[in-house]
């Protein structure tokens, strides 16, 4: 069945592809710019800021601006040893409203960048204001607001007759240590050890799936276009043409796969591995395959009917928002695995890949599940696969005018009696 | 020996090809000629093996047209392109390689003519560098390089200049002593007369003719004779025999009565005026080609696909039902969910299916619409 034809097409399409400076640059790119978007924003955030900021304070009730300081002082230093924050008292009239009013001014001329309004009856109503142009920093107002609730708390506890210290270590909050168990033991896992792993396979997948459907919808609209198929099928048959294709792509996929790996492993030999739920990895590793398999189909069908780059682009955003489906039910799917949602959602063939790989380091889903989504998936896989490979033996020498759907029906019924008629 | 035995092929609307048998003997060169949509690519796309005939045979030496025939044939399409990101060599190296040779063979065939072409330098550069005349010398060379026994060639000269058309021209005549099967498709009659040692004009899918070029001419040749002259010739149209008569300077065309005798025309002309030349008309193959088609095909273009899409596209009413239908559906479904996720009763989800049933019923009517257009274009 495979022909020595086969092999000649499956390494015109991997070296020359090999060869393109888009698929060098792009096996160190995407590495580098995955890692970019997961390490540096994470990195920026935790940065401490350059140099001092000034806060200027209204304190009504003139009781917490002094403590607010030496708190603010001794908790919030910057590399240099310098105090983070610099607390400037503001004096003014007794009227809040009149502080209130000639403070937003400051504000908006851009004479002042913040300010803290604390009323006289902080105690009661708990309430502070945080005035500035910019409200977005949401790390010194977490940390204004800690720091001065903290302050009112205790001055409360010695006004009730209380020993701040003994309050302080008998509302200490407990401490949970999570534990994941399986049939091989328990193990320490969080969130992100379970979802690491989940997230890794589906981006994999996803780049693999889209990149391999892009270049095999390009090269089918290039060789459309410019009637290069009609030579290529008077020189094999359009089986060995697809199937050429599909094997020259999917090793391209694996050498990237391979690279990235090498560079993964040396990131996750820094991490702890032991903590990663690998107990369910070949099923990750099986429905990933099937999936690979089952969009590649989708894009030789789509691939047949288009007959122009813009609209290829456009099957394949489409195709990807499907793609993304798992990552927006994922919080949802944490909490509730189990529930009816995510099992009809995982039963369904186009999202089943991402979401078993999703669910699968959550908890093992039941065995009736793995075994019905593993036969519909690969069940619909070789339906979609063979009503991919008849559009394509039809479909090839088609340009210009856009096929309507009974003739794509038509082609594949031309298809089912034609393979008839060989048995026979 | 390549033979078409009651070859027909139809697509949805049209019969492409209608019945044609052809037969086309080694070392011969053989024309197909017909206006555009006559069936000329269909056929020869049936000869090269990417359509399959829905009814009757075509054989090569008595063997059917299959997968391993492939590597015996070489084929060039009318519209020519190959690889525009690739280099020159390994271009050439696959499609060789899909002809069942080997890289290295590939390679040893193709530097003579890489070097004879003046290619040779562009060998490791990209195709796109080269010109337009130039790729297409490469495709030339890519359909002959394994050395195939039948050769379909699409509008060979189509693009070429007139030394790279002689260059092909003494190329095709090489093939022919090789004792090829050479076929070869042109709508330019001045090449099919010179090259061809037969031709066949198809049209509507239908051989009309058929015959060297000499044999149809002869078939075609109209009792005309054209005689140039000094004097007065206007007795020549009251003569015996002389159907009509069409004056010009110092010339004249008579279309004779069939069995005219051309002697005493002549004898009689002679006495009266001073002949400066007398012939009979054979009518070019343009002419016969113009004759035949022009009776057949009324002025219109010969594209019978239909024109529905068009006509749905720019039908305003179709497009808001269309719109309207989309807008609905996705309201519907927005609707729906937004019902779902909030643990609702019955009575939440009436707007959301109302809204969605309605888009539906938009899409049926935009279909229908769809369809009432495409009928009207028909009739």
């Amino acid at each position: 069945m495979i022909t020595k034809k086969v092999w000649r097409v499956t390494l015109w399409e991997y070296l020359q592809r090999l060869k393109t400076k888009s698929f060098i640059i792009g096996l160190f790119l995407t590495p580098a710019l995955m890692l970019a978007f997961t390490v540096v924003p994470a990195l920026l955030a935790t940065v401490s800021d350059e140099e001092a900021k000034t806060i200027y304070v209204f304190d009504q009730t003139g009781l917490i601006i002094d403590s607010l300081q030496n708190r603010l002082d001794h908790q919030y230093r910057l590399e240099s040893g310098e105090p983070n924050y610099r607390i400037v008292p503001v004096s003014g009239s007794r009227n809040l409203d009149a502080v209130r009013d000639s403070l937003n001014r400051l504000l908006v001329e851009r004479r002042k960048d913040a300010f803290l309004l604390i009323p006289a009856n902080v105690f009661d109503s708990l309430r502070i204001e945080y005035r500035a142009v910019n409200v977005s920093n949401i790390r010194d107002q977490e940390r204004l607001k800690n720091v001065i609730s903290a302050i009112i708390r205790e001055s409360k506890y010695r006004t009730a007759g209380l020993d701040p210290e003994e309050m302080h270590k008998l509302t200490r909050s407990v401490d949970l240590r999570s534990v994941r168990i399986s049939e091989k033991g328990e193990q320490e896992s969080g969130f992100f050890e379970s979802f690491g792993l989940a997230y890794v396979f589906i981006i994999t997948m996803m780049i693999l799936i889209l990149q391999g459907g892009g270049l095999m919808v390009r090269s089918l609209v290039e060789e459309k276009s410019s009637r290069l198929v009609e030579i290529l099928i008077s020189s094999c048959s359009p089986t060995d043409l697809l199937l050429g294709k599909i094997f020259g792509l999917g090793l391209l996929g694996l050498t990237q796969l391979a690279f990235w790996a090498i560079i993964g492993a040396a990131l996750v030999l820094s991490l702890d591995i032991s903590s990663l739920p690998l107990d369910n990895l070949w099923l990750m590793v099986l429905y990933s395959l099937l999936g690979y398999l089952l969009y590649t189909a989708v894009f030789v069908g789509m691939g047949t009917l288009v007959t122009t780059e813009q609209e290829a682009q456009q099957i394949t955003g489409y195709l990807s928002m499907l793609l993304i489906l798992p990552f927006m039910v994922a919080i949802f799917a944490t909490q509730n695995p189990d529930s009816t949602v995510i099992t009809v959602l995982s039963l369904i063939p186009f999202l089943t890949p991402t979401m078993m790989v999703l669910r699968l380091p959550i908890v093992t889903p039941p065995t009736w599940e793995i075994v019905l989504s593993l036969v519909i998936l690969s069940g619909t896989t070789v339906v979609v696969g063979w009503m991919a490979g008849a559009m394509f033996r039809t479909g090839l020498l088609l340009t210009g005018k856009k096929p309507t759907f009974n003739e794509v029906l038509r082609w594949i019924r031309a298809s089912v009696s034609r393979s008839e008629v060989h048995h026979e | 020996m390549l033979e078409l035995e009651h070859v027909s092929k139809s697509f949805a609307t049209v019969r492409a090809v209608d019945d044609i048998s052809l037969v086309i003997k080694a070392g011969e060169i053989f024309g197909l000629i017909g206006p555009n949509g006559a069936g000329k690519t269909t056929t020869i796309r049936m000869i090269a093996g990417i359509l399959q005939p829905d009814s009757g045979s075509i054989r090569f030496n008595g063997m059917p047209i299959d997968e391993n025939m492939k590597n015996r044939m070489g084929y060039l399409p009318e519209e020519r392109g190959l690889y525009k990101k690739n280099k020159l060599m390994d271009t050439i190296v696959y499609f060789g390689s899909l002809k069942g040779m080997t890289p290295d063979q590939v390679r040893e065939k193709a530097r003579p003519w890489l070097e004879r072409f003046g290619l040779a330098k562009y060998a490791n550069r990209k195709l796109e560098e080269l010109s337009k005349g130039n790729q297409q010398k490469i495709q030339f060379l890519i359909s002959t390089l394994h050395d195939p026994d039948l050769l379909i060639l699409d509008e060979l000269f189509a693009g070429l200049d007139p030394l790279n058309q002689e260059m092909m021209n003494e190329w095709l005549h090489d093939m022919k002593r090789g004792g090829k099967v050479i076929l070869f498709s042109t709508h330019v009659m001045e090449q099919a007369e010179n090259i061809c040692d037969r031709l066949c004009m198809i049209n509507k899918g239908r051989v009309v003719l058929e015959g060297s070029p000499d044999s149809i001419r002869k078939q075609h040749t109209r009792d005309t004779i054209r005689i140039e002259f000094a004097g007065d010739g206007s007795f020549l149209a009251s003569l015996p025999g002389v159907r009509n008569a069409v004056f010009s300077d110092s010339a004249v065309e008579l279309e004779l009565e069939p069995g005219t005798d051309l002697n005493a025309i002549l004898a009689r002309a002679i006495r009266e005026i001073e002949i400066s030349r007398f012939e009979r008309i054979v009518p070019s193959l343009h002419q016969i080609f113009i004759d035949v088609v022009g009776d057949s095909n009324p002025v219109k273009e010969t594209t019978p696909e239909p024109v529905r899409p068009v006509m749905a596209a720019t039908d305003p009413a179709a497009k808001r039902l269309f719109l309207s239908g989309l807008f609905l559906l996705s309201f519907g479904i927005i609707a729906g969910v937004i019902a779902v996720t909030r643990t609702p009763g019955i009575e939440d989800f009436i707007a959301p299916v109302a809204l969605t049933a309605a888009g539906i019923v938009r899409f049926f009517q935009y279909r229908r619409r769809k369809k009432k257009l495409a009928g009207g274009t028909h009739r």
